[in-house]
Order: C-alpha cells, then sequence, then structure tokens
C-alpha cells in the first residue's frame, strides 16, 4: 500500500519522488509530510518547477529520491554526533573538502538534496519566504550572493527584475556549474546583467562594490567566519544592506562553525563592523527559542544588516 | 535469536521508550510506528537512537534507522548488532 503524501495532484514529480523517499525512509514520513502539509500551492509549484529542471538535467526520480535520503542520512548521523559530543564533527575546511567538496559525485547528489530542503523543509521555506519578503527593501543597482550553491536564491533575485546587475561567486565548480545551469535554463540571459563567477570570496577585488549582498548559509561552511564578514564589509557600498543566512547548534555533514548561541553571533556580527536591522530565528519545529537555547537545538538564523 | 533473547530486547526496548517519551503506561509492541505515538518526531528519535544505543552498547547507522518501519524491524535490528 502507498503512504498517503502531503503534495498537489499538480505536482506529480514531487509525489512521485516523496513516494520514492517515504518507501525507502518510513522513518522520515512523519516529519516530510508535516513540513509539505505547511507549504503553500505555490511554494508546490516552484518545488516542481525545480524538480523538472532536475529531470531535464538527465536525473530520474529514484536518483533524486537517493540525492534527497543522502542529506537526511548524512545529518541525522551527524545529529547523533553532536548529541553525544556536543560538537560539531568537522572542525576545519580540509575535513569538509575531503569528505564533500573535493568529490564531484558526492558534490552533486549533496547539492540536488541541499535544493530540495530549500523547497521541503519547513524552517527552509520560512528561511526563504523571509528572504523573498525582504528582497523588495533590499532593491538596489548591483547584487552580489555569495555561495549561490543550489542557485535558487539566485535565481529568484534575478528574476525580482530589482536589480541591475546580479552577480554571485562559488568556491565550488559542481555549485557554480549547477547555478549556471539552473540561470540560463530558468532566464532568458540579457548579455551583462548576470555575471556567475568561480572563485574565491575573499580573493574579490574590492572595487565594483555591491548594494546588496547575499550570504546565505555560508559561515557554517567555513573555519574563519570574521574573515568573510570584513570581506563583505569591504566589497559593499557604504550604505549597502546585507541578508545573512545561517545556523545555530545545527550539524551537518560539512558544517564547521557553530555560534552555539544567538548573542556570540550578533557579537561577531557587530565585531565586523554591521548593525542588525530585522532578524528571523526559526527555532526547532516544536521547540521554543529559549528550549532550544537550554537543550541545545537547532536555529536557522537570518538577519538584515547595514553598515555601522 | 531465541524468542525469550529476543523478548528481553523488546523489553529493554520499551523500557527507553517509555524513558525518552516519559510515559509509564506506554505499550509498545513490533507494529508500533512513529504514526502510533504523538511526539515521535525527527527530534525525538535522534534522542531515542541515542538511548538505545547506550542500553545496547552498540551503534546505529543513520541508513539503517531510517529503513525501519515499526519497533519490530527496531528490534531485530538491535538483534542483528548484538550479535555481532
Amino acid at each position: 500500500m502507498m503512504a498517503k503524501v502531503q503534495m498537489p495532484e499538480s505536482c506529480p514529480i514531487g509525489r512521485s519522488v516523496v513516494q520514492l523517499i517515504v518507501t525507502r525512509r518510513p522513518m522520515h514520513r512523519k516529519f516530510l509530510n508535516a513540513s509539505l502539509a505547511e507549504m503553500s500551492e505555490e511554494e508546490h509549484r516552484d518545488a516542481e518547477r525545480y524538480l523538472r529542471f532536475l529531470r531535464e538535467d538527465g536525473l530520474d526520480d529514484s536518483r533524486i529520491a537517493d540525492a534527497y535520503l543522502t542529506i537526511v542520512d548524512d545529518t541525522f548521523q551527524e545529529e547523533l554526533y553532536f548529541r553525544e559530543t556536543g560538537r560539531y564533527r568537522c572542525s576545519s575546511y580540509a575535513e569538509a573538502a575531503k569528505q564533500v567538496y573535493d568529490n564531484p559525485e558526492y558534490m552533486t547528489c549533496y547539492m540536488i538534496g541541499l535544493g530540495l530542503t530549500s523547497f521541503w523543509w519547513i524552517n527552509h521555506v520560512r528561511m526563504k519566504r523571509f528572504f523573498f519578503e525582504t528582497l523588495p527593501s533590499l532593491a538596489g543597482d548591483s547584487y552580489l550572493e555569495v555561495g549561490p550553491g543550489h542557485g535558487i536564491y539566485f535565481l529568484a533575485a534575478i528574476e525580482s527584475g530589482l536589480f541591475r546587475i546580479c552577480r554571485a561567486i562559488d568556491i565550488s565548480r559542481t555549485s557554480f556549474d549547477m547555478t549556471k545551469r539552473i540561470v540560463s535554463r530558468e532566464h532568458p540571459q540579457k548579455g551583462a546583467e548576470v555575471e556567475i563567477l568561480h572563485g574565491d570570496f575573499l580573493a574579490m577585488p574590492e572595487d565594483n562594490l555591491a548594494a546588496v549582498l547575499v550570504m546565505g548559509e555560508v559561515l557554517e561552511h567555513v573555519e574563519e567566519p570574521m574573515q568573510f564578514l570584513r570581506k563583505a564589509f569591504a566589497v559593499t557600498t557604504p550604505e549597502a544592506k546585507v541578508f545573512l543566512a545561517t545556523c545555530i547548534n545545527s550539524p551537518a555533514i560539512d558544517h564547521i562553525y557553530n555560534p552555539e548561541t544567538f548573542s556570540a553571533l550578533r557579537a561577531l556580527v557587530e565585531e565586523a563592523r554591521f548593525k542588525i536591522g530585522s532578524v528571523l530565528q526559526i527555532p526547532r519545529a516544536g521547540k521554543s527559542l529559549a528550549e532550544c537555547e537550554q537543550e541545545r537545538l537547532a536555529v536557522n538564523v537570518a538577519m538584515i544588516l547595514e553598515k555601522q | 535469536m531465541t524468542d525469550n533473547a529476543r523478548e528481553t530486547i523488546m523489553r529493554r526496548t520499551a523500557r527507553v521508550f517509555r524513558d525518552i517519551f516519559d510515559d509509564d503506561e506506554l505499550e509498545i509492541g513490533n507494529a508500533t510506528s512513529a504514526a502510533d505515538i504523538d511526539d515521535w518526531d525527527s527530534l525525538m528519535h535522534v534522542t531515542l537512537v541515542v538511548a538505545l544505543e547506550k542500553e545496547f552498547g552498540i551503534r546505529l547507522k543513520a541508513s539503517e534507522i531510517g529503513a525501519l518501519d515499526n519497533v519490530g524491524a527496531m528490534v531485530d535490528l538491535i538483534s542483528s548488532k548484538l550479535k555481532g
């Protein structure tokens, strides 16, 4: 008997992939269905669009389901480790690279899986909602995204029409390729308005300043988050706005930096000479922020920064 | 594994469940799944797995846990781990 899937009939690819997922991982069914039930029809359609892109990229539903389950299994394993030791397993970029970034096959699987979690995990969905809600207030001449990864936010920025120039830079070849593909597939190129770079953000020249900088889910992957914040300061205009998203007590296979508390994260940001405007904190489902802090449970954080 | 040995594992597993879910009246059987216990979500699942690992002195992999359908399958997995 097929398990019930909380997905509209208008999303046949999503229904097929989720059915495969819950068949292969029955224990994941409750979490995934609860998350899917909270999504809007439009959010389901966006997910379906992404799945269509993956299929057009040559992936079948079984492969897509397996990529998603790689994230589920690896994250669960890291949660077990974190629960037992109180720390992330990875303590250096070299370790993360060995596990993830230097393995093109795993990296592709990882990016696909992460892309799907951005559509299907309710904490990521809420983060995306916050991004879309605040995007108009971030409008400026030039947009720069650091570490676009799966390219979904970058695509949204381009499609918003709010920016004259949209640039993205990613150190990962796989992520660079994915972002290029999704943008060229989903958005008709308009010449020099979109620029996607493969390279090290920390080595970017500090001319051509950005009015808006987005750094989503980057800090938790680096050894020296202050370097990235200082660089963000250096490559943006004096009136720039920065959208920063990261997480606290949220283990994953390649997470290195854990601020451990919101206060520590705030202190870091302020030391980098930013002041914090809007903040969104998303506690683990079913828990309050206070409970998360006390029990060291995951909190996703997004904040809008301006220069002091 | 003998029926007695399996029964013992089931009793110990049930004790862990009652402790984790803080419910002395909680009844666990082979067919019990996450759908039967309201509070059994992904967070409790991590807590449960850590507690079971400690109770039985074993290590469980995410892919092994994720493929389980119910407590009966969990007990079978624990049994296989104890056999080495």
